[in-house]
């Protein structure tokens, strides 16, 4: 009698070890699955909505335009600069559309001033670079379209 | 006796196992239901939306400024600068499918009938239409609107003072009633007093607000004008480029 006890006490142990293990399995398992805000996939989304809403309120304030058609390249690497997190490199590059015979082509309108911030190396190296595209069609009383394209990277 | 015993023992197990099933099926709901919205790219569509829009706006006000810049008489301009616009967001956007259309209703633009007088103002209007291809997203209509209105509220003589008072209120677009325009200084103000346009040293601007509105009120310091009456004009052009000249004829003090 006594030892009938005690296997049915070894065989609750055994069985309670194995079903703790199956439950860490599955929780092991899910967490292949969470995606974290330090995650590749979240980061690069969350980078670009940051870009777009720096572009875009700069923009709504009329000094993207400015910066842009009166090539205050250092001001809006300030800006850039002032409204980014401190940890977000970036690099933009101003282009416009040029018709060339039938067909239309970019053209870089900041080739000789680059506007970034932080390593350029790490554009090249990093895994997740975000980029956003903005679109301005003119400035005053004249319509001549700009396209920035605004690569940003968590440094 | 023993095999009851062996089934309750089993028991554990598969509750276990049932939980754990229980986690992975709620995991796997839960994660397509938490990422769906970011594979889906909604943020970036709602992002181009925004572009667009605001993009737009600006074409009517660039247009509304170039038309009024040249005194009205270029009426093409909006249609012109619009057609532009959405060649440019197809390309721009070239990965999205980007579709829009605009709509005017006659060339989209006040004339210059709107102008001299006592309530003169500038406006133009373009209804769009957005589709989004990759997103699914059809008929998408909205209205970029751009007005500037000039109302010259009182334009006095003091023959006293030699100085003539001219009080206006600007409005722009954007709500009803239309909100002040609070930012212009005296570069934004041109004044001409019985057809002659004031040097700028001949006039200050004073800006305040009299309880329902803010007023500009323009000092004009004048020599051998005489008595009253006589026109005045005033033009405004605003940040934004956009004209509008608006007449009062001054009377004499009662």
């Amino acid at each position: 009698m006594r030892n009938t006890k005690n296997t049915k006490g070894q065989m609750r142990i055994i069985e309670a070890i194995l079903a703790s293990f199956i439950i860490f399995f599955a929780v092991a398992f899910i967490n292949t699955f969470a995606v974290t805000p330090s995650s590749p996939t979240y980061e690069t989304s969350e980078v670009e909505k940051i870009g777009h809403n720096v572009l875009h309120d700069l923009d709504d304030q009329r000094l993207l335009a400015r910066f842009v058609y009166n090539k205050e390249w250092e001001n809006l690497t300030a800006a850039l600069m002032v409204c980014l997190p401190p940890d977000v490199y970036f690099n933009l590059t101003v282009y416009k559309f040029k018709v060339d015979g039938s067909e239309g082509k970019l053209v870089v309108v900041n080739d000789n001033a680059p506007i970034y911030y932080g390593n350029p190396e790490v554009f090249e190296t990093s895994s997740s670079v975000a980029s956003v595209t903005y679109i301005l069609p003119g400035y005053q009383a004249n319509y001549d379209s700009r396209i920035l394209i605004l690569q940003l990277v968590r440094g | 006796m023993r095999i009851v015993r062996q089934r309750r023992g089993q028991f554990i197990i598969i509750a276990a196992l049932l939980v754990a099933i229980m986690m992975v099926s709620v995991s796997t709901i839960m994660y397509s239901a938490v990422t769906y919205y970011r594979h889906e790219r909604w943020e970036e569509y709602l992002s181009i939306i925004d572009d667009v829009k605001m993009g737009s706006q600006r074409v009517v006000e660039i247009s509304l400024a170039n038309y009024t810049w040249n005194n009205c008489t270029n009426n093409t301009i909006l249609r012109k600068n619009l057609q532009q616009w959405v060649n440019d967001t197809k390309r721009a956007y070239a990965g999205f499918g980007i579709n829009l259309s605009y709509s005017l209703t006659g060339d989209g633009l006040s004339d210059e009938e709107d102008w001299y007088k006592q309530v003169s103002f500038s406006a133009a209007d373009a209804t769009f239409t957005l589709g989004i291809t990759s997103a699914g997203l059809t008929g998408y209509q909205f209205t970029a609107s751009a007005l500037l209105n000039v109302t010259i509220i009182e334009a006095s003589w003091n023959a006293s003072g030699q100085e003539l008072i001219i009080s206006l209120a600007v409005y722009k677009e954007d709500s009803i009633p239309a909100p002040p325009v609070t930012d212009l200084k005296k570069s934004n103000f041109r004044v001409s007093v019985n057809g002659t346009w004031l040097a700028p040293e001949h006039f200050t601007v004073v800006r305040y607000y009299d309880g329902k509105t803010f007023i500009y009120d323009i000092d004009c310091n004048l020599e051998d004008i005489g008595d009253p009456p006589y026109p005045v004009r005033v033009e405004v052009i605003d940040t934004r480029g956009i004209k509008v000249v608006a007449d009062e004829t001054v009377t004499a003090p009662t």
